[in-house]
Formats: structure tokens, sequence, C-alpha cells
């Protein structure tokens, strides 16, 4: 009786013992850097073999998406676009087409207040640095800046047959606004293709949920503290979702100071400035935006970060979306059905009050 | 060759020293578990360009210093059992910015010098930070 039971149990146990012990101490490489941002993948599954080939082909995509839509590649068709001369026809690969044609979508949907042609601006202003380190010397001149702001108009591109033409040379685009958006919601048709019901992609500023967790509860997500330095928490607060995606663009991750003044990655398309810097004031520190679609939240998050918290609000509303928006003034607004926990430091500003028109 | 096949034949599945030899494996992987996972306490993970480069666990206050290209740095700093960095000559200097922090799955990222902090272990409220 005691032979049996030690064969049949504890043969199986010290198995399944010495497996835990190896498994629990790998190592996933989580420091991988695409688009000058770091991705996240949690799996929640218990396929290990469909989420490592997964995990292998989401890392193929991005390289190869990189290697074709990163402005600050040479040899990118991104880079082949801002080199041409007008008039010429430069022939771009599926996805970068895709990105060319969201982003005509999103920057009429916006009036304009997300814009894929800022690239002359972004460079100027010192924020298109690929080893990440922004900043300039000296500030530039109005005329420098309207000198760009005229050439930043997405209609002085034509997209037809799977081909870019600008009608002027100075006509620059950078996808940083939605190309991180639109890599997530590849790598979330990747990981449905294997079977996936339950995992996270998170990369700067962006995070895409598919399903529930393993317990069918939504995922908690912690949407950062923009003013950390001044409130020692990392975390504004928590939003509950699933199956969703949520993006946030905010001035606190990729800017430089000069004089008491931040400047911010962000350029407001219709001063040619940085967002909250000289005429562009949208009192705006953060903003978050829900889109069952990623690109759309990553490029609306930009563009209610333009805009200001009440047409930020009206774009939101008018196309079926939700959001969170961050004021200098440590308030926050809430936008449509946002499911909002454990705020701290930040003071709940309702419309009505303080847009009473 | 005839007489191996029997003595296999013959043996039996288990013999006294088998019922030693099953605990003492259980003891083994037992204490496996205990030496290679990090242990009960949470750990700091740095990832210098993608490579893991270093381990600290935050129960012990200790300090690290990464060297960039060109003598520039970052000091990564455990101290309370929480991880912060402490220096940095980079640019921007945001990764200074950030609390220190023992919250899994909390990143410290710094751009310039393409390093990234993982606090691994532990408790974190959050699934993902955005």
């Amino acid at each position: 009786m005691l032979k049996t039971l030690s064969s049949k149990i504890a043969l199986p146990l010290c198995a399944a013992m010495f497996f835990f012990a190896f498994s629990a101490c790998q190592v996933e490489d989580e420091g991988q850097f695409f688009l000058n941002s770091r991705l996240e993948i949690k799996f929640f599954g218990a396929n290990r073999e469909a989420e490592r080939l997964c995990r292998q082909e989401i890392t193929r995509f991005l390289e190869e998406f990189e290697q074709k839509a990163s402005a600050h590649l040479e040899d990118s068709e991104v880079s082949k676009f801002n080199k041409a001369k007008a008039g010429e026809r430069v022939q771009l690969s599926e996805r970068v087409y895709k990105l060319f044609e969201l982003s005509m979508e999103y920057y009429q949907k916006t009036g304009g207040a997300f814009n894929h042609c800022l690239y002359g601006l972004s460079k100027l202003w010192g924020f298109m640095e690929s080893d990440g380190i922004y900043g300039i010397e000296e500030l530039p001149s109005q005329q420098q800046v309207e000198q760009l702001l005229s050439y930043a108009d997405p209609s002085l591109i034509e997209l037809s047959d799977g081909a870019a033409v600008k009608f002027h040379d100075a006509v620059k685009v950078d996808f940083g606004a939605v190309a991180k958006g639109y890599a997530l919601d590849v790598c979330g048709q990747i990981a449905r293709s294997y079977g996936i019901k339950s995992a996270l992609f998170n990369m700067a500023g962006n995070v895409y949920a598919i399903g529930y967790k393993d317990d069918g509860a939504k995922f908690s997500i912690g949407i950062t503290d923009p003013r950390m330095i001044e409130t020692g928490e990392e975390i504004f607060a928590g939003v509950r979702l699933a199956d969703t995606s949520i993006s946030v663009s905010g001035d606190y991750e990729r800017y430089f100071l000069k004089g008491g003044i931040r400047y911010c990655h962000i350029i407001d398309p219709f001063t040619g400035w940085p967002v909250n810097t000289g005429n562009s004031v949208s009192g705006i520190i953060s903003a978050i935006v829900i889109s069952q679609n990623a690109a759309q939240a990553d490029a609306f998050s930009t563009a209610v970060m333009v805009s200001g918290p009440e047409e930020g609000k009206r774009l939101l509303e008018q196309n079926g979306l939700c959001g969170i928006i961050i004021t200098a003034d440590k308030k926050y607004y809430v936008v449509g059905d946002v499911e909002l926990f454990g705020v701290k430091n930040y003071e709940r500003a309702e419309w009505e009050a303080s847009f009473g028109r | 060759m005839g007489s191996l096949f029997r003595a296999v034949k013959e043996s039996k599945p288990f013999k006294k020293a088998d019922l030693l030899i099953i605990p003492l494996l259980m003891l083994a992987s037992a204490l496996a578990i205990f030496l290679l996972s990090p242990g009960g306490g949470s750990y700091a993970e740095i990832y210098a360009d993608g490579k893991l480069v270093r381990v600290m666990p935050l129960d012990v206050d200790a300090e690290f210093v990464y060297h960039f290209d060109e003598g520039r740095k970052n000091v990564i700093t455990v101290k309370g059992g929480k991880v912060s960095v402490s220096y940095a000559d980079c640019a921007d200097k945001i990764c200074t910015h950030y609390p220190p922090t023992d919250r899994a799955s909390s990143s410290i990222i710094c751009l310039p010098h393409k390093l990234v902090i993982i606090v691994r272990g532990g408790e974190n409220e959050y699934d993902g930070v955005v």
C-alpha cells in the first residue's frame, strides 16, 4: 500500500516541485525597446507554448515595423517620404500606408488637433533626437515656427495605390502620436490569432487589454501621476477596464525645462509651440483616452492634450470615447463612463461649474 | 544479456532505498524552490539596453552605479525597501523624479541611457501602469 502510494504520488509531486522551482526563477527579457519605448507583455492564461510563439511573432513584427515606420531611422519608409521631393511617389508597405490613412482620418475627426505633419516643428523644438536627449540651446524665433507651421498640413499629402506624394518638399511626417497605438492593435490581433484570451500589452503610455483577467475580473490600470515630483506619488488613480485600450498623453515624460518653463514633446499644431507654452495654453497636463482601438486612443489623447478641457471633452463625446483630463491646477475632469478609483492629490472638477456658459 | 534481462524483469518496482530517496528528492525540491526563487522579498531588475545587468533585493540597502558611455552614469539606490535613481547625469534627469518605489511591476525609465528598472515580487494593486 505504502509502495503504490509513493510511486503514484511522490514521484509526480517531486517532478512538479522541481518544475516549479525552475520555472519560478525564469527571467524574461522585459527591457526591450521599440519605437523608443519599452514594451511589456503580460499573459494571464495557461498556454505557455502559444504565449512563447506569440511573443516571438510580436517581437518580429515590432522590429520590422520600427524599421519602416520610425522617423529616426535613415532608411525607413517614413524617412524616405520625409526626404522626398514634391511630386515624387514614395511606395509604402501596407502597414505604413495604413498609418498615413489612419492619421488622415484622425486629423479630420479632431479638427486638426491631431496632426502627423509636425516632424519639422518637433525637430525645431529639439524632440527628434534619436538618443532620447531632448532640448535646445536657444528657443526658435516665431518666424522659424511660422515657416514650418505652414507645411504642417496633411492636406499637402496625397495617398493612392499604396504610395504617398507630397505637394511641397518641406512636408514631413512623424507618427509618434499614433504608431505605438497602431502597433498595439496589431499586437492584439497577433495574440488573438494564437488563441490568447487574457493579456495586457503596455507600451509607453498605451495599454491594450485582451479580455478579462484569469479570474474574470476587470484589469486595474494605474494612471501615472503627472506631477509625481510634487506629490511624491507614482499613481494619480486607477481605472478598471477589460477588452479595450487606454492611452495617456502628458507633459511629464518627454520634456525639457528652460527659464523655468516646461517645453513638452507635444506640439500644438495650431500655434507650432509645445503645448502650454507661447500662445498654446490648453491647461491640460495629462489626457487619458479609452477606446476599443488603441491607435484611436493614442491619437485622441494627443488631440485632447492640445485642445484643452472643454474642446477635448467635445472631441471625445463626438467620437463616442471616454476619458479623463488632468489640468495644471491639479483638478481632473471625467468624460463618459470611466470606472475610476483611488484618486489622490487631485480634486474632481465638474463641467458646468468650470465652464458655465 | 539474458541474465540482465532477467534481473530487470525480476526487480521489484520499489525497494527500501527508494522510500528513502523519495523524501530526499522532495526535500531537495523544496530547497531548490527556496534557493532559486527570489524569496518572499521584492527585488529590482536593472536592464541596460534590453539586457538584465543587475538584480537588487529591496530588503538590503545598496547602491549600484550604472556606467553609460563617455563617463555618464545613473546611481540606483535601494533604501528602506524602495528603489530609486538617486543620481543621473543624463540630459533630462526625469528618472530621478520618480519617487522611491516598491510597487511590483513599477518601472523607472531613463530614456537617454536606455535604462529600465523594474520592481518584481511584492504587491501591486494595478495590473499595469499607463
